[in-house]
């Protein structure tokens, strides 16, 4: 153990939080618009909290004062008694910079900061605290007023102008469609209603009585949609970040289609209709001639199925412009907080993309590129020595290859050093001392969960935070996330995606009276292994030598509880599957063959279950299931390891 | 100076308390004894009321007749009539909103309840 440094601690500190403080305003920035993001909310509670241990060990007394005072705030917001709007944001963020000066003012000469400031943040705080546990409602307010409105001396417009104080307006909408031709006009009747939206402290009833006047002899109706749970309606900023279009509905999510694409789609409909009553003709004719020609046409029909299909799956497809265009501002932003330069240079951005999919990775790709600026890219004198540019270059590139589109986020910064890799890993017991990693698995280090909940992450120069929900986020979609670095060059995060969530090529299996959907991209080959290349005991720890690489054996039939046509895999199909770097053998009766299938979710009433990851129907009406491979290759290697010793007693025998 | 209102009650302290409490928030106010007394000052006064509250039971002419009266002068056809009522009056209420009284503050009420009642209708 090194002698005891205070200042070297103070040094450290200092280091980290600087850092915790741009990630909490990052955070801070971000529910801002996205109120509703408890994730971030944590991160930044985490935030807060963190630098307030730390203080606090140091006997930095003020620091952890401020941060705790923030902290309490945040916890309101947590627990919901607090809304993360304009105000306490804004609180938080010059508080944010008053710590920011504490903290880059420690160990320096001079006051160490401003008395004054220090105190009215701290009573701020108390007052937001006070001011909180209100919970804010929104509350739709719909006002028909008598026609004779005005002919009382009341304008419903001043009503609506001269809210109640503690009234937020966030959306108001006329509804002019009752007012009649001009010629017909009778300017001293109202013919107008209105929907309005409001984010308020009142109650329903508190709200009413404002429009009293208008209620007694027209109609005012209140509806709380707090409940509801409309974050678009909460945030006025909110409606205009489409970009992020998570929070929204389902229900209510649109998008934009070209009309090229309609249009493509409408013909390739026509051809289908032609083919329909092609098919009717032939029908008939009867007899022999029918089955002749219906086998003549079959094919048609089959194209312009597949062609209405692709066109149709088409109009889910958007560019990932849509996504890369935020990513400009971010490296910006993101490189002036970091003190780097970063120049962002986006290729492919016309690559297509499912909807679905386009909405799930942006939190992923924005991850990646604040590695990349945060890790990835050196400070500009470092780059400098060098002799590289001052300026780092940040690339997200999009590319389509065959059935995927692969989108790679690389940077010409420090690269991940895998030796300190390995050390850490080693330290935190990952790995075992002196194991001997090849590159690629050294750099998979980073997915590993342990490396982004340890603390003191940042003390290895690579990457780290967060990575393993990146993976996991990728891998959810189908997908999966791969690594490339060379030291001092640049380090290279490519995912690969599966071009739609909604249709998958799948490989029919069939086990005992069941088929089953293994997606073709899991499928690495299928064979029917020799008697000699089974090894282990009958019913566990089965392996299997498929060309010289030994793989775990998976018995279906066993996993799924069926009875299969036959036990012994020499006589029926092992289809080897791969998920992430891992693979396994599936042990099935036969297969059936390939085809497209429409994934569909089991649905809610059905809680997740292992193995499966979804049905689909089958052209004869069947129902299969689809094996979820990366759950099914997973649970193989962990029991594989489990019974690694039996398994190298049996190995030793043969 | 176009912040006028007009208040019109028999009861002394009601106009009193009314008087000081709209004058103190900057607001002109001119007082009735009842509804002949006030519309003789609607009609006569130089300037027009931005708004007028009248009690409902008076001697000579009850709010009611002054809002008809009122409605009927073209300077206040669109004036808000704010009117006093009691909780026992719902059915008053109702007439004098059909004779054109634009809204209503019931008795008793605090200076603050007016005043914002007052700012509804008048900036």
């Amino acid at each position: 153990m090194a002698r005891f440094d205070p200042q070297r601690l103070l040094a450290l500190f200092k280091d980290e939080s600087l850092e915790q403080l741009g990630e909490l305003e990052h955070g801070l920035l971000r529910l801002e618009t996205h109120p509703d993001d408890s994730s971030t909310l944590q991160g930044v509670f985490r935030n807060a909290h963190t630098i307030k241990g730390s203080a606090g060990s140091l006997g930095l007394t003020h620091i952890s004062t401020l941060t705790h005072a923030m902290e309490e705030l945040l916890d309101m917001m947590r627990q919901g008694d607090l809304l993360p709007e304009k105000g306490s944001i804004t609180e938080l963020l010059k508080c944010k910079d008053l710590l920011h000066e504490m903290v880059s003012g420690l160990g320096a000469e001079g006051p160490a900061f401003d008395e004054g400031r220090f105190a009215g943040h701290l009573s701020s705080i108390k007052a937001l605290k006070s001011s909180g546990r209100i919970k804010l409602n929104t509350f739709e307010i719909l006002i028909r007023p008598s026609p004779e409105v005005f002919l009382r001396g009341a304008d419903p417009a001043d009503f609506i102008r001269r809210m109640p104080q503690s009234v937020q307006v966030l959306q108001v909408q006329a509804d002019d469609s009752q007012v009649p031709a001009l010629s017909e006009l009778d300017p001293t009747r109202c013919y107008t209603s209105w929907r309005i939206i409001v984010s308020t402290t009142m109650s329903a009833q508190d709200l009413l009585s404002h429009f009293e006047f208008l209620a007694v002899d027209g109609e005012v109706k209140i509806n709380d949609s707090t409940s509801n749970n409309q974050p678009a309606l909460a945030p006025c900023a909110g409606l205009s970040t489409p970009g992020s279009a998570q929070p929204l509905k389902a229900q209510s999510a649109t998008i934009r289609v070209g009309l090229d694409k309609l249009d493509s789609l409408l013909n390739s409909v026509g051809e289908m209709l032609i083919a329909q009553s092609m098919i009717q003709q032939a029908i008939h004719k009867g007899g022999d001639e029918a089955v002749r020609s219906l086998r003549a046409l079959s094919p048609h029909m089959q194209a312009a199925c597949r062609e209405v299909q692709e066109r149709a799956m088409a109009l889910r497809m958007l560019p990932v412009k849509e996504v890369f265009d935020r990513f400009d501002r971010l490296t910006r932003e993101l490189s002036i907080a970091k003190g780097k330069q970063a120049r962002l240079v986006l290729e492919g951005e016309d690559t297509e993309l499912d909807k679905g999919m386009l909405d799930k990775i942006s939190d992923p790709l924005v991850h990646l590129v604040r590695n990349a600026i945060d890790h990835g890219i050196e400070s500009p004198e470092i780059r400098q020595t060098a002799g590289k540019p001052p300026e780092g270059t940040l690339t997200l590139k999009a590319y389509q290859l065959g059935d995927a589109v692969y989108i790679e986020v690389s940077d010409d910064g420090a690269g991940i050093d895998t030796n300190k890799l390995i050390k850490k890993a080693t330290s935190l017991g990952l790995i075992e001392q002196g194991q001997q990693l090849s590159q690629d698995e050294a750099l998979s280090l980073i997915f590993h969960p342990g490396f982004s909940t340890a603390e003191q992450v940042t003390d290895v120069s690579g990457r780290g935070v967060g990575m393993d929900v990146v993976k996991k986020n990728v891998e959810g979609l189908g997908g999966r996330v791969t690594v490339k670095s060379t030291l001092g060059q640049g380090t290279s995060i490519t995912l690969k995606l599966p071009l739609t969530l909604a249709i998958i090529d799948g490989l029919l299996a069939q086990v005992g009276d069941q088929a089953f959907v293994i997606p073709v991209v899991s499928v690495v080959e299928s064979l029917r292994p020799r008697k000699d290349e089974v090894h282990g005991m009958q019913e566990q720890g089965q392996v299997v030598d498929a060309r010289g690489e030994v793989l775990p054996l998976v018995r279906l039939h066993n996993e799924l509880n069926i009875i299969p046509k036959t036990k012994n895999p020499w006589e029926a199909i092992v289809v080897i599957v791969q998920s992430g770097q891992e693979r396994c053998c599936l042990l099935v009766d036969d297969i059936i063959g390939q085809q497209q299938v429409v994934l569909k979710p089991l649905g809610s009433a059905t809680p997740s279950i292992n193995d499966i990851s979804g049905g689909t129907i089958l052209g004869d009406g069947q129902v299969a299931l689809v094996l979820d491979i990366q759950g099914l290759v997973e649970r193989a290697r962990a029991r594989q390891i489990h019974d690694a010793p039996q398994g190298a007693d049996m190995g030793g025998q043969q | 100076m176009g912040k006028s209102v007009l208040f019109v009650d028999d009861a002394a302290t009601m106009r009193q308390l009314v008087s000081f409490s709209l004058s103190d928030a900057g607001y002109g106010v001119v007082t009735a004894v009842d509804g002949k007394d006030a519309l003789d000052k609607a009609q006569n006064e130089a300037e027009t009321f931005r708004l007028i509250i009248t009690d409902l039971n008076m001697p000579h002419m009850d709010g009611i007749e002054l809002i008809r009266h009122l409605r009927k002068n073209t300077q206040y056809r669109f004036t808000p009539i704010v009117m006093l009522t009691t909780e026992s009056q719902e059915t008053k209420k109702l007439e004098a909103v059909r004779a054109g009284a634009t809204g209503w503050i019931v008795k008793p009420f605090t200076p603050e309840g007016l005043l914002a009642l007052v700012k509804k209708f008048v900036n």
